[in-house]
């Protein structure tokens, strides 16, 4: 249906056209390298709307008037002009354009060209990619670049991915600084990635200090579509994928578990065993089965754009749905785009762009599913027979389970948690030059955002531990507006060699949210109808919750070029945030940068491979202030007692949060030096970037001594300095033979992190784990987030063994121990096995260097595109091996532990005995559960197909392809969990490489559609 | 360059409102600044520290009391299925190092007593409120206090004194443990010197701390650091106050319906309430499986066979199969899932009294901490020690005579031996046994003669071949361990008890 609109407004369009006398022009585009034809390349008439593509010849036909400009461009071309004369027949040889040095770079208040820039950047445009069916932009950044390291934190529906720019810049939250059209934002879940343009990535304290207090970390810039110069352009795509679990744990069945359970009750010495006849128990419940599923995906995606002389608009609306291969979870977004720019006359420029965004969330149990599934016994089945079915409302036909986690498929029956967010962000700007060399811009941008998350929790009764006797609801409103408004004033002008820019900004920010939240009890019965809180009759609760965070800033910015070859660039900023207490609201931070084009210079300029070289070197610092805005304030908190021979319920207060009235700035300083090389006409290019950065003072809500009194409570604090060096490499290759295009691109990154100094002395523990206590450690010299724990030497054989492993005096270690438990090392000497002194770091999640391997080939109208990613050299921890690698309490294990673990002299060296009673403590923390993490992942592999256009060219269809592709289609790990790629969990920096029950990526297999009108 | 000026002009302006602008207060709570004020804030700071002795959760302070049960030959662990708090199994297995969780928590959440009061201390006596409600709350917060340290003593040894709040930066090392004796003796003599007695205190104020508590707790310290004399006299003089009687029925001393009985002495208070989680997690942590609990600490048959004959039995364990009430005319212990088919009386309370909703944090069963029976068996105990035979029989027989039982006539050990005996029956399941035990030395013989009748002798259908003790040290478990987690905090500041 649309599609007949669109012909209807397309003809509309070309009426004008016809009005005038025209003629119609012919010719043939072909490429200067080798003569070959050009298909698809855009031919049009320059301030019009008239514009065709050359057919799979390179011809095309076009009517224009004399004296009008035809332009001529195809990707990875040069675009060429050529003004209509007396001929009909207009040949064009298109220039190969290998390099994009002279492509213009968002920098942060302004623009500059590529070859110009003196801190770390890295760019990439839609096209790279375009090929990932991705919800969110943040996965799509996985392997395009080095420096960005991209790690799945979930693979539930709608879930992003953590995106962290070389390595560790803060213990505290170190997620990236986006900036979308202008506008500052933490996250970008509501934006498709389709309406995505470019992307720029400041890797430098140097470059990211435009943006200052947020862009510690990084910043990412996003510049949505915009229409372009020429005819109404519609693109629609629509594609559909189904998700599987990429790999399944291996379980053991129910004959597998029984005869495990046996096996502990002999080694615990009882008498009588939990399973009369195992082997007559067969497969029992797969809860991994049961709890998984195909999910599908789908998307649809619409958008219109166009530009004259005066305007360019560009509108899309899409929609993107997903279900999680783990049940119960789902997500949907609807996301709807307006990006405009009008021109008022010569000086004045004005626009906006608005994306608004509904996302609904179905939350699923997520985590705590992979735990549930994997350890739940396999002797339970899922429901309760039938004949005892009847009478019980459908939450209660579920059989109880031996262990203390209820029936998982029950679990999932009870799940009624649902999120919505409607969220809005937009910004206009007004932009005025009254010369060539001034421009004032005014920005004003707004997110706003209202959300809303319900549950419910029906009655049910499975057994005396496992019930509820009255349901329950909630329910949670917010509502989030947050303004953002840059004044940036600009002075640019040339003096014969001599370039000078100015900049000079204000910004003003605002960013306030409330939320209530209320739920109560007792509603008459489970119909869903009357899942609300005026249904409810008892237990009524209300709460709410706010914060307003302000700031303000003040920045300048000189550049300064001479004869284009040296390069300097400084700024100076002062920050204030309302986030400090009263005397630390206020700092300032500087930045320097360089650079030298060599390839200007005379002894480099008739060098003929040498297309580009440059060389950059860059400091700088950015304050951060990522704290919460109630950060340094000790609040009073409610909390109740009984008194009173009635037994009444009385109030009492006492300190909730922790605050912090010396909290300061956090600093991160750094150093560039860079150099960016291309070779062959730009066929090959290389960069590689080395950095040295600093953060001091750092913020961190830090676990305080027990005996501070706060329970688990924790303070923000300034708590020390870090450092973390690296190094950027990337190359890239393309060329085209004949009709085969090519592009490889490789990027490598290395990035480690020591901390230098603990402003209390004290290490950082992090990670409370029930069997293993804390997960990591960070300490002096070491790096973030180590793992830390016992070191074993084998296992006992024999009770010989036992009474060997003794120290210098014959005081045996480990005088508990039994043959087939672990051999502990005495790391001190001191002659017995103590927490206090035979623990060492064990492990580190950082990796040697992490990957990414990019390939783009092209023949005629097919085309494919495939991404490698992956890490080296890092090491993987797996907390839940405590249950389903130890045999104990109950716990399934996986598939073949009791044929694994030791069961007489020389069984094995690695897999203790099955016990309940081990007095040895074989499963406590140890590098038994240190894995090496290494992995390459095939992460994307795309195969299209354009469609001959004499199919569909009658139908007005400028271009139809189609595709098949594929996420995560091959892991190669020598690591045995369920998946080796996992981001910080749940974005703790603390907690890299912890396994601990994360939400494995699923595999997706797509099939999809595009067509231009 | 007009525009330049014209700009910085702007940017002035806009920076003198700017430091308005960036002051952002927090809204919707108070703030720790401005507390301490008034006398409704002081008191409900104080409330707040009561507070802390049964946090909202069964597991920041509830499970703990059950420690001093299954760390002896009274109880099991009790849930036989092995996943089921297995830190909680290690500990009564005597698997004991210092990353069980239980320890952490028990340290962890006793310093929030101890910081609430810290705070108290510190900053009520600056307000401007009435000076006898002042001293009282101090007061209170004194008893609070020594009763959080009395805890931490018993169970770790030496402790981390504090006597004001310290900064997040101050590492403070463990006190000897005489040093930590002293400091609680100190915090129960303030509050005796100031606390109303029981009798004096206003019907809606039942239940927080008096003069005849501190007292009490006095007397307790003492006996602990094996002080007879000083045992004798303040156990001596909370009898003199004549607040407190012994429950004429053994069985009513636990009643859900008796909250703060005549024979309480100091008691934490639990309701239910529909929002707040103000109740207690004993019941359900303790009852049956079949019967809505969790099973944990099941009573062993070596206590069954030792209160034989005993009138307090009935009213201290509920055996497989045992009337109970008419809803339970067989109790139902789960066998398979209880280790000892039995489970505890004390906690259990009847269908009519359960909450309709989240029971295993809203009970509403006060738990009795300290009560007359036990104070008498302290006078007793003393006494005996400093060689009164005459006031020490006087004390256990009014214990006995209450209980049904016969009248005892030793002397001299005979008679501290039947005074040790007593505290057994009397107080069973209540969370003294381990802690009797080991100050009085008689742990490793008590657990040496719980393994061998548990492996050799007994023929219980239920409990015979539990091998619960048999890793026992004594060399390492009169102490638990200090969290290793603290220790590692402190960097090493904090040190370990011997041999963890």
């Amino acid at each position: 249906m649309f599609r007949l609109k669109i012909v209807v407004i397309q003809m509309l369009m070309l009426i004008p056209a016809w009005a005038f006398a025209q003629k119609t022009i012919t010719g043939t585009v072909t490429s200067a390298t080798d003569g070959s034809a050009i298909p698809m390349a855009t031919v049009s008439v320059k301030g019009s709307s008239n514009g065709t593509v050359t057919n799979i010849d390179g011809q095309y036909s076009i009517q224009a008037n004399t004296g009008d400009i035809l332009r001529f461009a195809f990707v990875g071309y040069s675009t060429q002009e050529k003004s209509v004369e007396t001929s009909n027949t207009i040949d064009i040889q298109l220039l190969e354009k290998y390099e994009n040095i002279d492509e213009v770079v968002v920098i942060g208040y302004g623009t500059e060209k590529k070859r110009n820039v003196t801190g770390a950047v890295s760019q990439i445009s839609s096209k790279d990619f375009e090929q990932r069916n991705v919800a969110s932009m943040s996965e799509a950044l996985a392997g395009t670049m080095s420096g960005v390291q991209v790690s799945s934190t979930s693979g539930a529906p709608g879930s992003g991915a953590f995106v962290s720019i070389r390595g560790v810049s803060s213990l505290n939250d170190n997620s990236v600084l986006w900036v979308v059209d202008g506008m500052p934002l933490k996250s970008i879940d509501y934006l498709n990635p389709r309406d995505i343009e470019s992307v720029q990535v400041l890797k430098d304290a140097s470059a990211a200090a435009i943006y200052g207090a947020q862009g510690a970390n990084g910043v990412i810039i996003i510049e949505t579509k915009k229409g372009k110069m020429g005819h109404l352009q519609v693109d629609f795509s629509s594609q559909y994928g189904l998700q599987l679990v990429a790999r399944n744990p291996q379980l053991a069945d129910a004959t597998e578990y029984a005869l495990m359970q046996n096996q502990a009750a002999i080694n615990d010495g009882k008498k009588n065993l939990p399973f009369d006849d195992p082997m007559s128990m067969g497969a029992g419940t797969n809860w991994w089965e049961a709890a998984t599923q195909q999910a599908p995906m789908h998307e649809y995606y619409l958008s219109l754009s166009k530009g004259e002389e005066n305007y360019n608009i560009s509108s899309s609306l899409s929609y993107f749905g997903q279900d999680g291969v783990l049940k119960g979870g789902g997500y949907n977004r609807v996301t709807f785009r307006l990006n405009t720019d009008y021109k008022l006359g010569d000086k004045v420029t004005v626009g906006e762009n608005i994306v608004i965004s509904n996302q609904n969330t179905r939350n699923g149990l997520d985590d705590w599913m992979v735990w549930d599934a994997m350890r739940l016994e396999p002797t339970t089945p899922i429901y309760l027979p039938e004949y005892e079915q009847a009478g019980l409302n459908e939450f209660s036909i579920f059989s109880p389970t031996l262990t203390d986690i209820s029936n998982l498929v029950g679990q999932l029956a009870r799940n009624f948690s649902t999120s919505n967010s409607m969220r809005t962000v937009g910004n206009a700007f007004f932009d005025y030059n009254p010369t060539s060399y001034l421009n004032f811009r005014s920005e004003f941008g707004v997110e706003i955002e209202n959300w809303t998350s319900n549950w419910y929790s029906p009655n049910y009764y499975i057994e005396e531990m496992d019930k509820n006797d009255e349901n329950s609801v909630g329910s949670t409103l917010g509502h989030k507006f947050l303004y953002n408004w840059n004044n940036i004033l600009t002075y640019n002008k040339q003096f014969d060699n001599h370039k000078v820019g100015l900049m000079g900004a204000v910004t003003t920010r605002s960013d306030k949210w409330d939320a209530v939240t209320g739920s109560g009890r007792n509603i008459p019965n489970n119909h869903p109808d009357l899942r609300f809180l005026s249904a409810t009759t008892s237990a009524w609760n209300a709460g709410s919750s706010n914060s307003h965070i302000t700031s303000f800033s003040m920045l300048g910015r000189l550049s300064y070029d001479y004869k284009s070859k040296y390069l300097l660039t400084s700024s100076f900023r002062r920050d204030g945030s309302s986030k400090f207490p009263t005397n630390n609201k206020w700092a300032n931070f500087a930045s320097v940068s360089a650079g030298w084009i060599l390839s200007e210079e005379d002894f480099l300029k008739d060098v003929d491979w040498l297309s580009f070289l440059k060389l950059r070197g860059a400091w700088g610092q950015i304050g951060n202030d990522n704290i919460p805005y109630d950060a340094q304030f000790t609040t009073i908190d409610n909390y109740y007692y009984i008194l009173g021979w009635a037994q009444s319920l009385t109030l009492g207060k006492a300190a909730g949060t922790v605050g912090n009235t010396n909290l300061i700035w956090e600093t991160v300083e750094d150093m560039n030096i860079g150099v960016d090389a291309s070779f062959f006409k730009g066929k090959l290019s290389i960069g590689i970037d080395a950095f040295n950065r600093t953060s001091k003072d750092m913020l961190m809500q830090k676990a305080l001594l027990s005996y501070m009194g706060s329970g688990f409570g924790r303070q923000w604090a300034n708590i020390g300095s870090m450092n973390s060096r690296g190094v950027d490499f990337d190359i890239s290759h393309k060329n085209v033979m004949g009709a085969w295009r090519y592009d490889i691109g490789l990027n490598l990154s290395h990035a480690s992190s020591k901390m230098t100094e603990l402003a209390d002395g004290e290490a950082i523990w992090e990670g409370n784990d029930q069997r293993l206590g804390m997960l990591t450690y960070t300490g002096i010299g070491g790096p973030v987030g180590a793992f830390y724990g016992f070191v074993t030497d084998g296992i006992f054989q024999n009770e010989i063994d036992i009474n060997n492993h003794s120290d210098d005096s014959g005081n045996v270690l480990q005088p508990t121990a039994k043959p087939g438990d672990f051999k502990f090392k005495d790391l001190n000497g001191d002659g017995k096995i103590t927490a206090d002194g035979d623990r060492t770091i064990i492990g580190s999640p950082e990796a040697l260097f992490s990957f990414g391997l990019n390939l783009q080939l092209n023949y005629r109208s097919f085309d494919l595109k495939m991404l490698i990613t992956g890490t080296y050299g890092n090491e993987v921890l797996t907390p839940i091996w405590a249950y389903t690698h130890s045999g104990s309490s109950n716990y399934n294990s996986y598939k073949g532990l009791i044929y694994d673990a030791w069961s007489g002299e020389g069984t094995s060296d690695t897999q203790p005995r099955i016990a309940n009673v081990d007095a040895n403590q074989n499963f406590r923390y140890s590098d038994f559960y240190v894995s090496d993490g290494s992995y390459a992942r095939l992460k994307s592999l795309q195969i299209g197909y354009e469609l001959p256009d004499e199919w569909y060219r009658k139908l007005n269809i400028d271009k139809l392809r189609v595709y098949v592709s594929a996420e995560n289609l091959f892991t190669l790990t020598g690591y045995e969990g369920l998946d080796p790629d996992m981001g910080p969990f749940y974005s703790n920096i603390l907690l890299r490489g912890v396994n601990w029950g994360n939400y494995p990526l699923p595999r997706i297999m797509f099939l999809g559609l595009s067509v231009s009108l | 360059m007009k525009e330049k000026i014209l700009y910085i002009l702007i940017a002035v302006v806009l920076l003198s409102g700017c430091e308005k602008f960036l002051d952002k207060p927090v809204k919707g709570k108070q703030t720790f600044d401005s507390f301490y004020t008034t006398e409704a804030e002081c008191t409900q700071a104080l409330i707040g520290c009561y507070q802390s002795l049964s946090p909202e959760d069964w597991w920041e302070m509830d499970y703990f009391w059950l420690i001093g049960d299954v760390c002896s030959d009274d109880a099991f662990k009790g849930n036989s299925i092995e996943g089921d708090q297995q830190e909680f199994g290690n500990m009564a297995r005597w698997i004991i190092d210092s990353q069980n969780e239980w320890l952490d928590i028990k340290w962890r959440y006793s310093y929030i007593s101890i910081s609430r009061a810290n705070l108290i201390i510190e900053y009520v006596p600056n307000a401007d409120i009435d000076e006898n409600l002042r001293n009282l709350i101090v007061a209170e917060a004194h008893f609070l206090r020594g009763l959080a340290y009395f805890e931490l003593v018993k169970n770790f040894g030496g402790a981390v004194l504090l006597d004001r709040q310290p900064a997040p930066s101050d590492l403070i090392p463990r006190s000897s443990i005489e040093d930590s004796w002293l400091f609680i003796e100190n915090d129960f003599k303030h509050a005796a010197d100031v606390l109303p007695l029981k009798s004096e205190q206003s019907g809606e104020n039942m239940g927080r701390a008096t003069k005849g508590a501190s007292l009490a707790y006095l007397a307790r310290v003492s006996l602990y650091q094996d002080k007879f004399a000083e045992a004798k006299s303040y156990s001596e003089q909370v009898i003199a106050l004549n607040d407190y009687q012994l429950e004429a029925d053994f069985g009513n001393i636990w009643s859900v319906h008796n909250p703060n009985g005549i024979e309480s002495i100091f008691e934490i208070q639990s309701n239910y309430d529909p929002v707040q989680y103000t109740g207690s997690a004993l019941p359900v942590l303790t009852r049956s499986r079949a019967d809505g609990g969790w099973g944990f600490g099941t009573p062993s048959s070596h206590l069954e066979n030792f209160m034989q004959g005993d009138p307090r039995l009935i009213h201290t364990i509920i055996k497989h199969g045992d009337y109970v009430d008419e809803d339970h005319p067989e109790y139902d212990t789960q066998l398979d899932q209880n280790e000892s088919g039995r489970i505890n009386r004390k906690f259990y309370i009847g269908m009519d009294d359960r909450t309709p909703d989240d029971e295993y944090i809203k009970a509403p069963l006060n738990h009795i901490l300290f009560r007359f029976a036990d104070l008498l068996l302290i006078h007793a105990e003393a006494s005996a020690q400093l060689g009164n035979d005459g006031p020490a029989l006087q004390s256990l027989n009014d214990v006995r005579e209450r209980a049904g039982a016969s009248l005892a006539n030793e002397s001299g050990s005979g008679l501290l031996d039947m005074i040790l005996d007593e505290r057994r029956l009397e107080l069973a399941l209540e969370g003294h046994r381990y802690y009797d035990l080991k100050r009085t030395g008689k742990l490793a013989f008590a657990m040496e003669d719980f393994v061998n009748y548990n492996l050799n002798i007994s023929t219980d259908p239920y409990d015979a071949g539990n091998q619960q003790g048999v890793l026992f040290n004594s060399g390492i478990h009169t102490l638990f361990a200090i969290p290793q987690s603290e220790i590692d905090a402190s960097g090493g500041i904090i040190v370990q008890n011997p041999n963890y």
